[in-house]
């Protein structure tokens, strides 16, 4: 038992001397992107895959009918065409999400949904009662100017990348 | 101990040897290549953002502690779980003292991590360290059995300090350190399950869950599967316990196959005896002869609980075997001449060690300690030949006047000491003793080979 | 869909947790859309609608997302569908709130408390940004991005918009098969974003008949716009605006 007592506790202040150097490297050599706001997280904002495969509207602004829904005119699957399927029940696995479950029963005839059952779910509908005690309008002309900057956040119709950069809540976004 | 003191003038002989050569560390290299991974593994998954707070920085640091001990913790794991490449490469004695070594930079470094995540947390939540305590744990998922665990975690390497070793059985130590598992388990799920680097990275939670899952795979399979395969397939019993002089006793193992176990001279396993009272124990016993077609022989002497009961065992108990184990082998020498040191127990693996060295051709010369003369065991055994000359050293060094040991005696008994390989086994004393009087007689430390009596 | 998400969480107790939090709940969102996108070629929705999945293999979320449809589609008696004119399979009308609403239960989950939770123009609120009042919704006039209809104060609560200004004519009535034309935008508060986002896109599918028609169904506040411009609301819609009431 003639091994190095302290070899252990050697290592040890080299790792930490590495962690050290480690949280230097990163936090302060390496330019800072984004200044955190001071008041929480401020906002985040996530373009969730604006880039990929043509899913952001640019093709789907003539939102009419035919085109841009690629190769999927070939296959209608509910013209009726399969033949007397008895109804299937489907009961769904529970969606164990933590914050709540849900488990839904789906009886289909051929590809229709001929019914549902809600079998769990999170209990949301309790909330819509207290809902309109809560919200309150207001009214002030001076408010519905968006340049008083009021507002915490906007609601309207599904952006496309440009129109968000445009809108409102990018701006909000922006002041954080 | 002995004070070490150099003659002047010792006239020191050139010899030229084989220079002895380097092991060469892979699993230094593995450990090393890990560590850079879990670093690599920190750094992109921590935005430059996060350290524009103090708070943020150390918390961010303080995962990095953490999740280095973690991966250490695998790596302490793997060095006993018997891996046979590990064993090879790196030897089974220093598998243990790094194992040891490990066990305080990994406590050290939980416990870093712990303080970290409190000061880091308690700054960005503008809260006292004291106040953060209960908020993490009432909003962090599984950290109250993280805390638990960690505390366990803590106590095991307490006890295993040296300090409060000596104060324990072996049993009840190592009852305690097997509770080592336990905490494991309970401080992982908090690390993939609510760790930032692993909440969002399906991949890095997989690639954490299968190196654990390896490295349980590797204790199950090397520690509990194969030895139990092992034990069907050679049927192992106690066949005699002979005692051989003052406090040593053999026993012999009979059993089928034993060649099959390809132990060499100067190796020990970990035997644990299958009856009453010896069940919870396997203890490092050292070969004293090379294993003939159907027989194995250890011979023990008085240390620690158990060996007191050895005399006691009854022929015909089942014996479990783990092993061989050792670098302590005829393979080790380097030159065609050796000198071997016995001390009180020693004797056994000096004996093993004998008979294969003889077998190998060497030239040996083999000084045995004791401290009288009934405690020369097995000294029949050393048939002095051409080859081997035997030479008894009985009697305590104050009754003696001097220490047989000492470099001048040493240089007498054995002249030409500077041309031979040097193994000794025995006492920590006396061992420390032997190497620093070769040394200073010429011998390098290459040529020295040491095996230490747990 | 293509949706960006912005998240505000003013005051969290736990810094660390809201962080994580935050993160979570938007790789939820990037997940939802990736596997009911449209758009992307071997999407859940795509395969179902190709028929290389069959009904039994279906995820859970699928499964809740179509039966959420389904109710809505008999709710609205046939102008709510997930079947385009053209017979694809569509899921957006409801997915984006759906996905919306599932991001802010994980919000809601780890009690970061109040939070403001915006995907593409859908928001769910909670609890008071600053104490004593309670998040400022505006509602964007058709016509120009920098004037509202409306402000709403509220505290718990989802508001959904639905319109042609940004993607032109998108939504069609499930009845008939036509686009849906009548009203340049509808916006619809309820207690969760699901419903409010479900009714909001079969307000503008049903027109102007909508409007009534959807305080019946779970929505707390309507508000709608016609494409000449006149804005039509449920009672409490029009409180909302500001409007005397008829009683």
């Amino acid at each position: 038992m003639s091994t190095m007592r302290w070899r252990g506790t050697l290592i040890y202040t080299g790792t930490v001397a590495a962690i050290g150097a480690a949280g230097i490297a990163r936090f302060v050599v390496t330019p800072d992107a984004a200044p955190a706001t001071a008041s929480g997280i401020g906002t985040s904002d996530g373009q969730s895959s604006s880039s990929s495969s043509g899913t952001s509207s640019g093709s789907g602004s003539s939102g009419s009918s035919s085109s841009g829904s690629s190769g999927s005119s070939a296959t209608d699957t509910t013209g009726g065409g399969t033949t007397t399927s008895d109804s299937v029940t489907v009961v769904g696995s529970v969606a164990s999400t933590r914050y709540g479950n849900v488990q839904v029963s789906v009886t289909f005839q051929g590809s229709t949904i001929t019914d549902v059952q809600t079998l769990q779910a999170p209990d949301r509908e309790r909330e819509s009662q207290q809902i309109s005690a809560r919200s309150v309008p207001v009214l002030a002309q001076e408010v519905l100017d968006a340049q008083s900057a009021q507002v915490d956040t906007v609601s309207g119709a599904t952006y496309t990348s440009e129109g968000y950069r445009e809108s409102v809540q990018s701006a909000i976004d922006q002041r954080g | 101990m002995t004070t070490l003191t150099q003659d002047a003038g010792l006239h020191v002989p050139v010899v030229t040897r084989p220079a002895p050569r380097r092991r060469f560390p892979a699993a230094t290299c593995a450990v090393l290549a890990g560590t850079l991974a879990v670093l690599a593994f920190w750094w992109f998954g921590t935005p430059a953002a996060t350290g524009s707070t103090p708070g943020g920085a150390l918390s961010a640091l303080g995962e990095l502690a953490g999740l280095l001990a973690s991966f250490l913790v695998c790596v302490q794991l793997l060095l006993v779980a018997r891996v046979p490449w590990f064993e090879t490469a790196v030897g089974q004695d220093r598998l243990v003292s790094w194992h040891r070594t490990l066990g305080t930079t990994v406590v050290l470094l939980v416990l870093t991590h712990v303080l970290l995540m409190i000061v880091g947390g308690a700054l960005l939540d503008s809260l006292t360290p004291w106040a953060e305590v209960p908020n993490a744990l009432a909003r962090q998922p599984y950290l109250w059995s993280a805390v638990i665990g960690t505390a366990l975690f803590v106590l095991v390497g307490l006890s295993s300090a040296r300090g409060a070793r000596a104060h324990l059985s072996y049993e009840a130590w190592f009852a305690l350190h097997l509770t080592t598992y336990v905490a494991i388990y309970l401080a992982f799920a908090h690390q993939v399950v609510g760790g930032t680097h692993f909440v969002t990275a399906l991949l890095a939670r997989t690639v954490w869950v299968l190196l654990y899952a390896a490295t349980a795979g590797a204790i199950l399979t090397w520690r509990v599967a194969l030895p139990l395969l092992a034990h069907r397939q050679h049927q192992l019993r106690v066949a005699a316990v002979v005692p051989e002089g003052r406090g040593l006793t053999s026993i012999w193992l009979e059993g089928r196959d034993v060649a099959a176990l390809a132990a060499q001279g100067g190796q020990f396993f970990l035997v644990r005896f299958l009856t009453r009272g010896h069940w919870g124990t396997a203890h490092p016993y050292s070969l004293s002869m090379v294993p003939t077609a159907g027989h194995l022989r250890f011979t023990v002497g008085a240390l620690g609980d158990h060996s007191s009961a050895v005399p006691h065992l009854r022929p015909g108990t089942r014996v479990l075997v783990e092993g061989p184990y050792g670098r302590f082998t005829a393979q080790r020498a380097t030159a065609p001449k050796v000198l071997l040191v016995a001390g009180g127990a020693g004797v056994g693996p000096i004996r093993a060690l004998a008979e294969d060295l003889l077998r190998a051709g060497h030239d040996l010369v083999v000084l045995h300690r004791a401290h009288d003369a009934e405690s020369l065991a097995l000294a029949a055994e050393f048939t002095p030949s051409a080859a081997l000359r035997y030479v008894p050293l009985p009697g305590r060094r104050a009754d003696l006047g001097h220490d047989p040991l000492h470099p001048s005696t040493l240089r007498h008994l054995v002249p030409d000491v500077a041309e031979r390989d040097v193994f000794v086994c025995g006492p920590d004393g006396m061992i420390a003793a032997v190497v620093g009087a070769a040394r200073s007689l010429g011998v390098p430390a290459g040529a020295i080979h040491r095996e230490e009596l747990t | 869909m293509g949706i960006p998400m912005s998240v505000d969480v003013p005051a969290p107790p736990d810094r660390r947790c809201a962080e994580l939090a935050v993160r979570t709940a938007f790789s939820r969102l990037r997940d939802a859309d990736r596997r009911f996108s449209r758009f992307v070629p071997d999407s859940e929705v795509r395969r179902f609608d190709a028929g290389e999945l069959r009904h039994e293999d279906l995820s859970p979320d699928l499964t809740e997302v179509l039966a959420l449809a389904d109710r809505a589609g008999k709710a609205s008696g046939g102008a709510f569908s997930v079947r385009r004119p053209d017979g694809t399979l569509d899921t957006d009308g409801v997915v984006k709130g759906w996905a919306a609403q599932r991001a802010a239960d994980v919000l809601i989950a780890a009690e970061v408390g109040a939070f403001c939770l915006n995907a593409g123009g859908d928001v769910v609120t909670r609890g008071e940004p600053v104490p004593g009042r309670g998040w400022r919704v505006g509602v964007r006039d058709p016509w120009d991005a920098h004037r509202f209809l409306a402000v709403v104060e509220q505290r718990d609560g989802a508001v959904a918009t639905s319109g042609t200004y940004e993607r032109g004519a998108h939504v069609w009535d499930g009845r008939t098969g036509a686009t849906a034309s009548g009203l340049a935008s509808a916006t619809v508060l309820a207690g969760d974003l699901v419903t409010a986002d479900v009714l909001a896109t079969s307000v503008l599918a049903l027109g102007a008949d909508g409007v009534a028609w959807a305080s019946g169904h779970g929505a707390s506040a309507v508000l709608a716009v016609t494409d000449d411009g006149r804005v039509l609301g449920d009672r409490a819609g029009l409180r909302l605006l500001g409007r005397p009431t008829a009683e």
